[in-house]
């Protein structure tokens, strides 16, 4: 069977082989070698010593109370803001779809010590405006802090799902007497499913890989992931880390194969985007429900602005918290280590082009090829959102430390770990918005003598243009903010602005965390203003030449 | 609309330059592992402006380049490991002694005795050569003082480590997890040497409950307490003296039978320059280096001849235990695993 596939390809269809070989070399050699090199490290004593400790079986038990609490209201939260700016299209909707970024954009430690002075027992918002000796350390903290660092990964995959459906299908329904509570039931939300079973994956998966807010907000609740840190890198348990990062990869297999069979019942009753696209409006939405989304985003962009002022007003006086008289020494800091940044962007760039790339070619491989082995195509492609990122990067270093495949101390290892890093998500987005292409045209460009490869890049990668932007940036933006993976992947030649910061953070310099943190924001706002710039001037010209066609 | 389909065609040829570009761009990446010059490659444990100042005095006086990279205790301890086939660096700067034996057992330390060992106590240095001390600093306890005098109007500041069992404080107490900080290990031992090993597990269960969390990072529990989000904090005095120095409202408490920490240095096996981290290591232990390194970290010289900075106070004056290291080392696996037990 398999050696008659690959033939099959061989004869009709060289590109698409081509194409299929670089996928399954790339994820081998960066996915599941580095898991490989994990798995082999834990002894006998290592799997018996995790699975007895009462410590870690209590932070197993929060990591799964931790999962379904913060992985249902990102996705809640991220659907309603998704559906807010492209369907209700709130007031300011342009402005409210951008925010969420600004969330993705700041490195964990960073907004961890935001959140801190903003709600900490003695936060600007808790202690000095309401009064309240409220403690964030704990369950309801860690729940708070990843509802707000996930649903912007909902958000962007929503986003892009609401974008694709075809309004017609609202307006037949509403023509045929639905109201509009039972359009959005029966119609709209049904079509997003699988951009709903994508966003629950992945942001499910990345909450159990979090260390982040954990090591930040978590207090004395802890999950596995923070227990990989501790044991990573307080003695250099290598075997003990590796056991407990493996055990996070039942669940993630697990969720896989759910969403796997959800999606799989589903697939057929959701292919939508078909040979006419309409041009009718989408369906207006009822004004009381318009203003309470307003209202919700109103109140996230207002969380966000206050983090931003609050990191800026770090940069900007003398001590954060403490000392409010104003000073530019922090600034002059982060001149001093523009470097860093440079590294941040430039290789948050080449990540986020390779992860776009390989999404986009992995995704059309099991959604539309059928080549051989593609749901283990599709789960390599997963399995790296599981593993913490800490653990991913030193697997990466004992992977890649000696020949033949010796890239410690380079770049390219730091690229290739933020696209492997997040590539979960972009061929998530990618496979959403394939799976809503309507079979038949590709295979209408297949018969009319087209490679498989050329129906690609001439028809699909087109219309999936929305979810290849949406892919890009959010690899790039949060390639930018990296910590995890990375961390142990910087060297002397390539620092990277997130590792600087979480250092300067460590050793109390939080004015200078502040000002290179509110640098790294700043710039790469402006570049994804470039971007959108260069982007949707392209899409003009090629809206235009298709009508005009 | 209608259009001959021809192979190759326009978009095919983008395609492959699309992926040649790629290919290119990620081989160029790949160049970023320089081949060394006069140079020497230091991972670096102490704070960044520290080492920035001991990396220019050092270029200064030998014209040869220090690249560093300065990262927490346990990150550079899991780099240093992972990377012992093929190195980077060729010097761990800093951190306690314990850590550098702890990095010694995989053998993954060059052997180096350096001339100003000889002057040292016995207590800083290894005897096989695998590191040197060239710091002393000691375990405190940091107060809020705002925050406790709020709290807890009646109460004495504690004086003493017993001081800390007292109920009252339950919640108001940060200190690092033992099982991912050399400092908060040091305490546990502190703690186990000075009672006794039944007393002193009894004195770590009575306070473990009273505890408000264990961070992950030793660098968490000062900013905790500066920024007043816990009154009370178990940290190295320096890092202490260094935040109030800042500006925080710290006052730092040195209880009798406090344990002392050597700072240390060590020579990386294989680094790709092994005779500019011998001389590195020779500069770093030197009177003039100490001194200066004393003065801005706020931790005390091992070298005899660095003058204490005007001042400050001695750490060889604090009361301190007869602490047993290498008995620390022993026991740190089974010390950790009966931790984790009590501890939840």
């Amino acid at each position: 069977m398999g050696l008659r596939s690959f033939g099959r390809l061989w004869r009709f269809d060289r590109g698409l082989l081509l194409a299929y070989g670089l996928v399954a070399l790339f994820l081998l050699t960066f996915v599941v070698g580095p898991l490989v090199r994990v798995a082999l490290e834990p002894t006998l004593a290592d799997w018996r010593l995790v699975m007895t400790t009462p410590r870690w079986q209590r932070a197993a038990l929060n990591t799964l109370i931790t999962l379904g609490l913060s992985t249902v209201s990102s996705l809640l939260l991220g659907t309603v803001y998704a559906y807010a700016v492209t369907r209700a299209r709130v007031p300011g909707a342009r402005f409210f779809g951008v925010v969420p970024l600004f969330l993705l954009l700041t490195p964990p430690f960073v907004a961890g010590l935001a959140f801190i002075l903003l709600l900490g027992r003695r936060g600007l918002l808790t202690y000095q405006l309401l009064g309240l000796e409220t403690s964030i350390y704990g369950l309801h903290g860690l729940w708070l802090a990843q509802t707000l660092s996930f649903f912007p990964v909902a958000y962007l995959v929503l986003r892009s799902a609401f974008l694709a459906v075809d309004p017609g299908l609202e307006q037949a329904a509403r023509g045929l007497g639905a109201g509009r509570g039972q359009v959005l039931r029966t119609v709209t939300l049904p079509l997003v499913t699988p951009g709903l079973l994508a966003a629950a994956l992945f942001i499910s998966i990345g909450v159990l890989g979090d260390f982040g807010n954990p090591m930040l907000v978590g207090g004395r609740f802890q999950v596995l992931a923070t227990a990989v840190y501790t044991q990573l890198t307080g003695w250099a348990s290598f075997g003990t880390s590796a056991a407990l990062g493996l055990v996070l990869l039942v669940p993630a297999v697990v969720l896989f194969g759910a969403q796997q069979w959800v999606q799989a019942a589903t697939r057929q009753r959701f292919a939508t985007v078909g040979g006419r696209s309409s041009s009718l409006p989408a369906p207006t939405v009822a004004p009381w429900l318009r203003w309470a989304l307003f209202t919700v985003c109103l109140l996230v962009t207002l969380f966000v602005a206050a983090s931003q002022g609050v990191v800026l007003m770090g940069a900007l006086t003398k001590l954060w918290g403490v000392d409010f008289t104003p000073t530019f020494e922090h600034a002059k800091y982060v001149l001093g280590h523009v470097g860093g940044l440079g590294n941040s962007l430039r290789f948050a760039a080449t990540a986020a082009l390779v992860c776009t790339v390989l999404s986009l070619l992995a995704a059309y491989l099991v959604q539309r090829a059928k080549v051989p082995l593609r749901r283990g195509l599709d789960l390599a492609t997963l399995l790296p959102a599981a593993i913490p990122g800490t653990l991913m990067g030193v697997a990466f270093v004992l992977a890649f430390n000696t020949p033949p495949f010796q890239l410690t101390g380079t770049a390219a290892i730091i690229v290739i770990g933020m696209a492997v890093s997040y590539l979960p998500v972009g061929y998530r987005i990618c496979a959403a918005a394939i799976d809503q292409l309507r079979p038949s045209l590709d295979e209408s460009a297949a018969n009319l003598g087209a490679s498989r490869l050329r129906a690609l890049t001439s028809i699909v990668a087109p219309l999936v243009r929305q979810a290849l932007v949406a892919t890009f940036v959010f690899c790039f933006v949060q390639s930018v903010g990296t910590l995890s993976t990375v961390i142990f992947l910087v060297s002397f030649d390539t620092p990277l602005a997130s590792v600087t910061i979480l250092n300067l953070a460590d050793q109390g310099r939080w004015g200078r965390a502040a000002a290179l943190a509110s640098a790294l924001i700043i710039v790469t706002m402006l570049s994804l203003a470039l971007l959108y710039l260069i982007t949707g001037r392209s899409l003009k010209q090629l809206e235009f030449s298709r009508a005009g066609g | 609309m209608h259009q001959t389909i021809r192979r190759p065609s326009g978009a095919w040829w983008r395609n492959r330059i699309a992926l040649l570009a790629l290919a290119m761009s990620l081989g160029l990446l790949a160049t970023g592992r320089a081949t060394a010059q006069d140079e020497v490659r230091v991972y670096a444990v102490i704070n960044e402006d520290d080492v920035r100042m001991l990396a220019d005095m050092f270029t200064a006086e030998t014209g040869i380049k220090v690249s560093y990279l300065r990262a927490s205790t346990g990150e550079l301890v899991s780099r240093v490991i992972a990377e012992a086939g093929a190195p980077q660096a060729d010097v761990l700067l800093g951190g306690p002694s314990a850590q550098h034996i702890a990095i010694e057992e995989t053998g993954a330390l060059a052997v180096y005795h350096p001339a100003a060992a000889a002057a040292l106590p016995a207590y800083a240095v290894s005897p096989e050569g695998y590191w040197t001390g060239f710091y002393l600093t000691a375990l405190g306890i940091g107060v809020n003082l705002e925050r406790f005098h709020q709290l807890f109007p009646d109460t004495p500041l504690p004086a003493t480590w017993d001081d800390l069992l007292n109920p009252v404080f339950k919640g108001e107490i940060v200190m690092t997890d033992p099982v991912s900080s050399s400092t908060a290990y040091l305490f546990l031992q502190d703690q186990l040497q000075r009672l006794g090993w039944d007393a002193g597990w009894a004195y770590l269960e009575k306070l473990a409950p009273l505890v408000g969390q264990f961070p992950a990072s030793g660098g968490a529990p000062p900013q905790l307490v500066g920024t007043g989000e816990y009154a009370l904090g178990v940290a190295y005095v320096h890092a202490l003296i260094r935040y109030r120095h800042d500006g925080f409202p710290i006052t730092t408490i040195v209880p009798p039978g406090t344990a002392g920490e050597v700072g240390a240095v060590s020579i990386i096996k294989g680094g790709p320059n092994p005779d500019n981290a011998r001389r590195f290591v020779d500069f770093v232990l030197s009177a003039k280096a100490e001194e200066a390194f004393a003065a801005q970290s706020f931790t005390t010289p091992l070298n005899p001849d660095a003058p204490l900075p005007e001042g400050a106070t001695s750490f060889a004056d604090y009361d301190y235990i007869d602490y047993d290291a290498e008995l620390a080392g022993e026991q740190r696996d089974e010390v950790l695993l009966r931790w984790q037990q009590v501890v939840d």
